[in-house]
Parts: C-alpha cells; sequence; structure tokens
C-alpha cells in the first residue's frame, strides 16, 4: 500500500477515534466544546513521555489517555450543574480556551513553537486502537450501561426516578469521552512528529463536533460514518486550498437545513434492518401477512 | 498605577460591552446562541478598516457604514442559519449552522485581507490627556464615548422604546407576546439588525483601539464575548454590560500584575468558577435559571 493511502487511512483512523471519544459524551444527552482540549492533552502528555523520557509508546498512551480521562471527571463534574445544553457547551468551551493558553504559555513543551520528534503510530495500532472502541462501544450498548445512558440521554429525571445514579453515568460518560480523545491525540501526535497549540484549540473541537452532527449523535455508526465521509472529503477538496474550510462549513450549514439530526440516524437504521430482512425473506414464507 | 489601569480596562470593558450585549440580545429574546456573531465583529473591523483606507471616508462615517453593513450580514446568518433550521434536535442545530457560516465569513475575511494582521491607520489626531495620575489618549477617548454612548441608546431602546417593550415581552414568553399582536418575525429580524450593528461598531473600535487587525479575531476577542455574556447571567443586557466592564478590568489588571500571555484566559476562569457556584451568572433572574 503506497504512503499516502496509508497516512490518509490511518488520519481516518484518528478521527474516528475522536468522533467516537463525543459520541461517548452526547450518548448520554450531554455535549462538549472542550474534546480538542482532552486531545491536545494526551498529545503533549504521550509525546513528552516518549521524547523525554523514553518510555514506550503504549504505556505512554495509555498513561497520557488516563490523565486526559482525570480531566474529563474535573470538567464533567461543573458541567453537570449547567442543565441546558447551551450553557454545557459555553462552559467546556471556557475549558478549552483554558487549555489552549496553558498550551501555548508553558515553556516546557514549546510553547507557540510546538513539539517534536514523536514517531511510531502504525496503520496496524490505529486499525486496532478502532476495532477494540467499536466492540467494546457494540457491548456496552446492548448491556444494562448501555440502557441506562439511553434513559440518562432521553429524561434524566425520568431516570434518577427509576434509581439510575444520573451524576455517575454522566459523569463516567465524560470520562471516558476525555480518555478516548486523550488517546487519539497521543496516537495524532505519534503520527504527525510535530504538535503545536493550534490544532487544539476551538476548531479542534470544532472538527470532531461536526464529525459527530454530521454523521448523526442518535446512533454509533453516525459518528462513525460522519468521521469517515468529512475526513475524505476534506481530504478531495484539498486542491480548492483554503477555501475548503469555507466549503466545510457550507456541507455543514446546508446538513443543518435538511437533516438537523445527521445523515444515519434511527429511523434510517431500522430501514435499512428492516429491508435487509425483507429481501432475505422474499420468496420465503410470507408471515405476517 | 492603579487608576490607570482602571480607565484602560474600563475602556477594554466598553468594547467588550458591544460585542457581549449583542449575544445577550439574541439568547434573551430567542434563547440562540449566535457564534456567527463573534466574525460578524472581525468583518465589521475589517469593513471599516476598507472605508477608512481604500474609500478615504471620514472615521465616522466609516464607522456608520461598517456597522450597517455588519447589520445587514447577521440578518442574513439569521437566514441561513437560524429561520428555517429546526432547533428541536439537542436544541444546538441553529447554534452548529451558526458556527460553520462563522467559519465560512473567517475564510472569506482572509481570502480578501489576507490572513496576516493588517494596521488600522491612525484616522484622527492622536493627542495625549494628562488628567491627574491618567494619561488618557484622543483615540481611548472616542472609545469609551462612542460605546458607552451606544451602550446608553441601546439601553433606552429596550426600557423606553415601543420596540423594546416588545422585544422584553418576546423574551418573558414569545407565545403569549404573539397572542397580544407583537409581530415577533419583524421583531426578531430587527433583534438580529441590531445585534450586527452593535458588533460592527465594537469591531471597528478595537481596531481602532489596538490598531491592528486580523481574520482569526473573531476566534478570539468573539468567543471571549460569549463568556461574558454568560457571566452577566444568559440574556441579561444589562448584566452583560456590567459584567464586559469587570472583565475588562480584570483583564488589564492581569496584564498589568501578572502576565501578559494569561489575559486571554483569566475571562474562562472567572466564567467557570462563577457557574460552578451560582450557574445563572453574575445577575441572572430566576426566569434565566429557569429556561
Amino acid at each position: 500500500m503506497n504512503l499516502y493511502i496509508a497516512g490518509i487511512l490511518i488520519t481516518i483512523e484518528i478521527n474516528v477515534i475522536l468522533a467516537l471519544s463525543l459520541y461517548s459524551v452526547i450518548s448520554t444527552g450531554q455535549f462538549s466544546l472542550a474534546h480538542g482540549a482532552f486531545m491536545g492533552i494526551g498529545a503533549y502528555i504521550s509525546s513528552v513521555l516518549t521524547v523525554n523520557f523514553h518510555v514506550p509508546l503504549g504505556v505512554a498512551l495509555l498513561i497520557a489517555a488516563l490523565i486526559s480521562g482525570g480531566f474529563g471527571i474535573i470538567v464533567g463534574f461543573p458541567a453537570l450543574r449547567v442543565r441546558r445544553n447551551l450553557y454545557l457547551a459555553i462552559a467546556t468551551l471556557g475549558f478549552g480556551e483554558i487549555m489552549r493558553v496553558v498550551f501555548l504559555n508553558t515553556e516546557y513543551i514549546g510553547a507557540a513553537t510546538g513539539f517534536r520528534g514523536m514517531k511510531g503510530t502504525s496503520l496496524s495500532l490505529a486499525t486496532g486502537v478502532v476495532a477494540i472502541l467499536i466492540i467494546f462501544f457494540y457491548v456496552v450498548e446492548r448491556s444494562r450501561l448501555g440502557l441506562a445512558r439511553e434513559a440518562v440521554r432521553y429524561n434524566p429525571d425520568a431516570a434518577s426516578m427509576m434509581g439510575l445514579n444520573v451524576t455517575r453515568i454522566k459523569v463516567t460518560a465524560f470520562a471516558q469521552g476525555a480518555f478516548m480523545a486523550g488517546l487519539a491525540g497521543g496516537l495524532y501526535a505519534h503520527y504527525a512528529y510535530f504538535i503545536e497549540p493550534s490544532t487544539f484549540g476551538f476548531f479542534g473541537s470544532l472538527i470532531i463536533l461536526f464529525f459527530v452532527i454530521f454523521g448523526g449523535g442518535e446512533v454509533l455508526w453516525g459518528s462513525i460514518i460522519g468521521a469517515v465521509i468529512l475526513t475524505a472529503l476534506l481530504e478531495l477538496l484539498r486542491f480548492t486550498l483554503s477555501w475548503r474550510i469555507a466549503f466545510y462549513g457550507a456541507i455543514i450549514v446546508i446538513i443543518m437545513l435538511v437533516r438537523p439530526q445527521g445523515l444515519v440516524d434511527k429511523n434510517l437504521l431500522n430501514w435499512i434492518s428492516d429491508s435487509v430482512r425483507g429481501m432475505v425473506s422474499f420468496g420465503g414464507s410470507k408471515r405476517g401477512e | 498605577m492603579i487608576f490607570q489601569f482602571l480607565i484602560d480596562g474600563i475602556i477594554l470593558g466598553s468594547t467588550y460591552a458591544l460585542l457581549t450585549s449583542g449575544y445577550a440580545l439574541l439568547i434573551g429574546t430567542l434563547y440562540l446562541l449566535n457564534l456567527a456573531h463573534a466574525d460578524t465583529f472581525m468583518i465589521g473591523a475589517f469593513l471599516g478598516l476598507t472605508f477608512v483606507s481604500v474609500l478615504q471616508m471620514p472615521f465616522f462615517v466609516a464607522l456608520i457604514a461598517a456597522s450597517i453593513c455588519s447589520g445587514i450580514l447577521a440578518v442574513g446568518v439569521y437566514f441561513t442559519s437560524f429561520r428555517f433550521v429546526k432547533s428541536e434536535y439537542m436544541d444546538v442545530a441553529p447554534f452548529l449552522s451558526s458556527i460553520a457560516m462563522g467559519m465560512i465569513l473567517q475564510v472569506v475575511a482572509s481570502e480578501i485581507w489576507g490572513t496576516l494582521q493588517s494596521a488600522f491607520p491612525e484616522t484622527i489626531q492622536v493627542t495625549q490627556y494628562h488628567i491627574g495620575p491618567i494619561i488618557l489618549s484622543s483615540i481611548q477617548l472616542v472609545v469609551l464615548l462612542v460605546a458607552n454612548g451606544l451602550m446608553v441608546a441601546l439601553y433606552c431602546l429596550l426600557t423606553f422604546s415601543k420596540v423594546g417593550k416588545a422585544l422584553r415581552a418576546i423574551c418573558e414568553d414569545s407565545t403569549l407576546a404573539q397572542l397580544l399582536g407583537v409581530k415577533a418575525s419583524r421583531i426578531i429580524l430587527f433583534t438580529f439588525f441590531i445585534s450586527g450593528v452593535l458588533a460592527g461598531v465594537a469591531g471597528v473600535l478595537i481596531g481602532f483601539l489596538f490598531g491592528a487587525i486580523e481574520p482569526f479575531m473573531g476566534a478570539t476577542v468573539g468567543l471571549k464575548g460569549i463568556g461574558i455574556m454568560v457571566l452577566g447571567g444568559l440574556g441579561n443586557v444589562i448584566g452583560a454590560m456590567v459584567a464586559a466592564m469587570i472583565m475588562g478590568i480584570a483583564e488589564v489588571l492581569t496584564a498589568g500584575y501578572f502576565s501578559a500571555s494569561y489575559r486571554d484566559a483569566i475571562v474562562w476562569g472567572v466564567l467557570i468558577l462563577v457557574l460552578l457556584f451560582k450557574p445563572g451568572g453574575l445577575f441572572g433572574t430566576r426566569i434565566q435559571e429557569g429556561r
């Protein structure tokens, strides 16, 4: 496989991990504009560990992701006090901006000039992580925890009446999201060789959000498909140079106008599984007629 | 020194107040967060720059022209991102659409005016006034007078005029207001226009004050406006103005006594603390917390 294709595949996989990290927050009815910052925390910590302390990549990634998850708990708790999504958007935006300023002013990690020298993310490593995460979500969504998350998402008051610990479920989901974003950040840093603070600012968080919203935040596959399509699209639009961000914006504006729930939603998935089932049973016994 | 910092902070705060009250107006009337507002502000600054340097307009004419153009731009954003976008889904669809509009505006601005900082020409005679321990330049004086004049005008508009009354009625209960004969759609258009005008004036004044503008200032100064707005109590225009003054002073003090590089973080630090202990913001009322 040529290097260019491999590079695009790794980018797509890192973006899928990022989309999944935000999906885990959205699947409990929360919202985050701080995922760029979590990604940055993971990227910087894992880079410092591998470059300055010569820690093996796998261990560094895990430590970085755990620390990022810890930050997720710290942000997740105050976020619970703000009930509406709009407030949550603003509070997480604030955390993201603070982290950007911190990255920009910490001399140890290169401040504005960035940090360099990381390598080691291979296609197989990224693919392995994506596979593990998809299996993880697949199992969780079919477990009691998955049901609890869905309940919290659609009606937190009723969920708490049923005896669910809404606070714990929400904070766990937030920490889980931050953990995954940190992991993606570490993978990104060791793929990109060079990182700088501006990657992890407001715009970084936005791009992650767009993956999920474009693909559809209701279902797991929505976020994955959103990340794949938008990353590929950005690559295809490369010839338009600086205008591609504008195209990107236009796509989001249009999708919000015609399909605010995103490309893939529950109805679409049901329709697909119904028609697949229809095709399979076609010609067989006409059950149910 | 402290007096100098205070007056500098108030001047910075008055430009923030202009920017922030635009956000607060939209949140208050429609419960809509328009993130393209930040980039409307940036476009306003560049339009002002173009009017002054290319079209050779006098400063005040350019200020008015740029603010009217920004107002029209804000109405345009209303049509692309709010008028036809359903908000039922997670109540963030219009918000996201407006972010995307902001991105488009940012690209357009960097294509037209370049991504580097552009110098804002000095259009009036710069003189220094010494008042006691304070040094005030004529630029600062103009900014102070224009911004605070507009704030008073906005306050009067909201409090005494018929439009202001209708606006506040929609803010309290939009259905009831419409039943009582308030033409909501017209008022909404007007609100977007006013918020755009305020953003435009804020953009030109900030360019005038700092002497330089760039296409990415929407993402730094513009976002700060949101933080200040929440600090003042969501949708509370007067609260937003007071919070803007407080933040202006806090920023100047941070830069003066601590470190200039952390001035952008101070707003968000204060904001997160306030949200922790008083989720409705400093001047949040019962209505704003319940919504």
